[in-house]
């Protein structure tokens, strides 16, 4: 479970997360927003890779502030730019961090193998990941993410790079973790995915969060009888560009 | 179109100094203002050098240009093997490279470019290396302004021969590697020939040359007599720019035609052959190869032979975290070279200081020649250590979500630095040991005081780390941002200072053991608060990447 109070990060004047109260449980969740709503700011605060200016962020009722290593102990990351240890191979990074978080050797080889072959890349465990594309190391960034049973899993963009196979193989098992008693906190820009996959939406703009609930009671908000995600997310989050563009292609 | 590429080139070098903020302009300065006093200094060594030669020897012209052939060789080496990770830096992995790849310029007018680009960049070190040189003959023979001017064309044309024998190497290494691979091997290499000739040098350094120095060799001066004799040397280019230089400023031109008509010829056929062979590359999309490494292993088996372990053991986090450590250090060539520099002054220093310990009174003489190896161990220690945080880059989110105290991140980077440090010292200690005969109790009291200096350096080097980490580094040089270097090797040198007088005043109290007890106390202290420092810090780190 992750549940913040009164989240919020301020840079000098400029307000990221503007008092974000939010509770996530056993469910998937996607975090919905334009560019620089504080979709990642949020996760990094989540995470503790930022420190919030005010508010409290607690992973399965541990205070990350107050016992950060037992609360990390619950999570995995995947952010949106898979930063690896370029100079490991792959291999020895998912062992590295295996280690971290005092995974059976064992287990972590069992998993890191299972995990490999979902996402295809066992043909390379041993290669240094400085020869990967973007994609395959978002791919080790995945299985690092997930070698050590995490009760709560938080992704940042995770499908950006993805292969298409790579991609629906990433939705069967978040869905299937899930099932299991995962707590899933996704920020994307795909709105199929969203739309496809969640349970429940958030929508921030502006560092405030403007709509959560279902797809049907994001409907229900943004006055919409029908339509996708697409159009309630334009309607929640201002449209005003949409006339802009027509401009321009009228002019143009 | 290569004008305009030209031209936009020097407003991007324009743009670094009207652009480029207050301080970091300051420390351009400064880093001139450095390098200006450095061609001075060398100057005014070689003008010393080259007024002997002519005062004591009746071929004294002669010796100057033995001495011409010997320090040029050196430099067209250092040259050549430098041009290589120049080469492969602007023609594959330059941010502008795939920009320009994707504009109707014709291949060849983008390798020229990025030929001149490469040639200009690999010569900056002739500016404050050479330079001297040109001067001091010149000033030497009392040359006319011909001189000057004709040397300096000969220069110009001397520079593009190694990037142009770089370049054919270079485009040779894309074919087995990655062009980011080639270029940390490159550069690897650049450091070991850079410490060899270095180390070369400290043989026929100006002051084993001269007859009225007390360090005077007369091997060294009858090598320098003989060099010209030798066969190899008449081929090589650099030979023909020291006789062009040599022959130009005693007004002899009719000899200088010859080298000059020879390095005019190579020069233009290296660079009509690179700009082919360039475009050619360019064209086949060889430079933009950038995983080339890993198609070669296709059809490999590269299954892993995974650990095998019993169901409930665990590999403990702190030694996986050195483990870590020893391997991002062992598969960067660039820090690898660095710590192999540190390696050959702290062999080569102590003898050259050799001389000068015979005015020092025992017990401190014995000691003075290990005082190099100290004070390089630490300033070792401390900068290793310090790269050891920003090294990570943008991979330390990892230790910083990972469920692990930031403490025990940092005591496995200060453990891995002082093992490695120590392991390169020890070996140091012996040879200078053997070489210089001392007794057991100095190599104890020596190996003592060094172990103390690498750990405490350590210590202080993490603290100094985590404060000035630059994670998004380019360039090793940017590991630490602002004046973090700086800051480093005067607390590095303070420290060590310090650590010095306490084993001197324990000496003094009571006797030398006292001595290394209170510094050891000292490199402890040093040690814990360098390492809680810095994990302090670290824990506070807003991570924007």
């Amino acid at each position: 479970m992750i549940q913040t109070i009164h989240l919020t990060k301020k840079y000098n004047s400029f307000l990221a997360v503007d008092d974000l109260s939010l509770t996530v449980n056993n469910e998937l969740f996607v975090f919905l927003g334009p560019n620089g709503a504080g979709k990642t700011t949020t996760i990094k605060m989540m995470t503790g890779l930022l420190q919030p200016t005010h508010g409290s962020i607690t992973i399965n009722g541990i205070d990350l502030h107050k016992n950060p290593i037992q609360a990390k102990q619950c999570f995995g990351l995947v952010q949106e730019q898979a930063y690896v240890y370029e100079k490991l191979t792959a291999c020895e990074f998912i062992q590295f961090i295996a280690s971290l978080y005092k995974v059976p050797i064992l287990k972590a080889n069992q998993k890191m193998e299972q995990l490999f072959e979902i996402f295809e890349i066992s043909d390379w465990m041993n290669d240094l990941i400085e020869d990967f594309s973007h994609g395959m190391k978002q791919k080790v960034a995945l299985t690092a993410a997930l070698i050590h049973d995490p009760k709560v899993l938080f992704l940042d963009e995770p499908t950006v790079g993805l292969d298409p196979k790579a991609a629906r193989n990433l939705k069967e098992l978040l869905r299937g973790l899930v099932n299991k008693g995962t707590t899933v906190f996704m920020s994307t820009h795909i709105l199929e995915v969203a739309e496809r996959m969640c349970d429940r939406i958030g929508i921030i703009n502006k560092g405030k969060l403007v709509a959560l609930g279902s797809l049907d009671e994001l409907r229900e908000k943004a006055s919409l009888q029908s339509g996708n995600l697409e159009d309630i997310f334009l309607k929640l989050t201002g449209s005003s560009e949409m006339a802009n563009v027509a401009k321009y292609l009228e002019e143009a | 179109m290569l004008l305009t590429l030209l031209k936009f080139r020097l407003y991007r070098f324009a743009n670094h100094f009207t652009h480029g903020g207050t301080i970091r302009n300051r420390r351009r300065l400064l880093g001139f203002i450095a390098a200006l006093f450095f061609s001075v200094w060398i100057f005014t060594q070689l003008q010393r050098l080259f007024s002997t030669f002519v005062l004591f020897h009746e071929h004294g012209s002669s010796l100057v240009l033995n001495f011409l052939i010997a320090s040029f060789a050196g430099l067209f080496v250092f040259l050549l093997f430098s041009g290589i990770p120049v080469i492969l830096h602007f023609f594959c992995l330059s941010k502008d490279t795939p920009l320009l790849l994707a504009t109707p310029i014709k291949a060849k007018t983008l390798s020229q470019y990025k030929f001149i680009e490469a040639t200009i960049a690999n010569s900056a070190v002739f500016l404050y290396l050479g330079l001297p040189f040109l001067i001091a003959v010149g000033v030497a023979a009392k040359a006319t302004a011909f001189y000057f001017i004709l040397a300096a064309l000969a220069a110009v044309l001397f520079l593009v021969i190694p990037t142009g024998l770089g370049t054919a190497i270079a485009l040779l290494l894309l074919r087995l590697f990655s062009a980011k691979r080639a270029k940390n091997w490159a550069v690897a290499v650049m450091g070991i020939i850079f410490i060899s000739i270095w180390a070369a040098f400290q043989f026929l350094r100006v002051s084993r040359l001269d007859p009225t120095s007390p360090d005077f060799n007369p091997v060294a001066w009858d090598t320098l007599s003989d060099l010209a004799s030798h066969p190899y040397l008449s081929l090589l280019p650099s030979t023909w720019l020291a006789k062009i230089w040599m022959f130009l400023s005693q007004g002899d031109v009719g000899q200088a035609v010859v080298p000059a008509a020879g390095l005019f010829l190579l020069s233009l056929l290296l660079y009509a052959l690179s700009i082919w062979v360039a475009a050619w590359a360019f064209q086949n999309d060889l430079t933009g190869n950038q995983a080339k490494s890993i198609l070669f292993h296709r059809g490999k088996e590269m299954r892993s032979k995974v650990t095998e372990a019993s169901s409930t053991s665990t590999h403990l986090p702190l030694f996986e975290m050195m483990r870590l450590n020893f391997r991002l250090l062992k598969r960067d060539p660039r820090q690898f070279t660095n710590l192999l520099l540190f390696l050959a002054m702290m062999i080569v220093l102590p003898f050259t200081a050799q001389t000068d310990a015979r005015s020092i009174g025992e017990p401190w003489s014995s000691y003075y020649p290990f005082l190099f190896i100290v004070i390089f161990a630490s300033l070792m220690a401390a900068g290793l250590s310090a790269r050891m945080i920003p090294m990570e880059g943008y991979s330390f989110s990892f230790p910083m979500t990972a469920p692990q105290p930031m403490q025990k991140f940092i005591t496995a980077k200060v453990f891995a630095t002082s093992s490695v440090c120590a392991v390169l010292t020890f070996s140091t200690i012996i040879i200078v040991t053997y070489e210089t005969k001392s007794s057991i109790s100095v190599f104890c009291v020596v190996l003592a005081a060094v172990f103390g200096a690498i750990l405490s350096s350590a210590g202080v080097g993490s603290c100094m780390g985590a404060a000035f980490a630059k994670f998004d580094w380019d360039h090793p040089k940017q590991m630490l941002q602002g004046s973090g270097n700086l800051v480093l090797s005067l607390i590095t040198a303070a420290i060590f200072a310090i650590g010095i007088l306490l084993i001197i005043a324990g000496h003094f109290l009571y006797n030398i053991a006292a001595g290394l007890a209170f510094f050891a106390l000292y490199s402890l202290l040093l040690t814990f608060l360098g390492t809680h420092l810095a994990s302090k810090r670290l824990e506070r780190l807003e991570w924007s990447f």
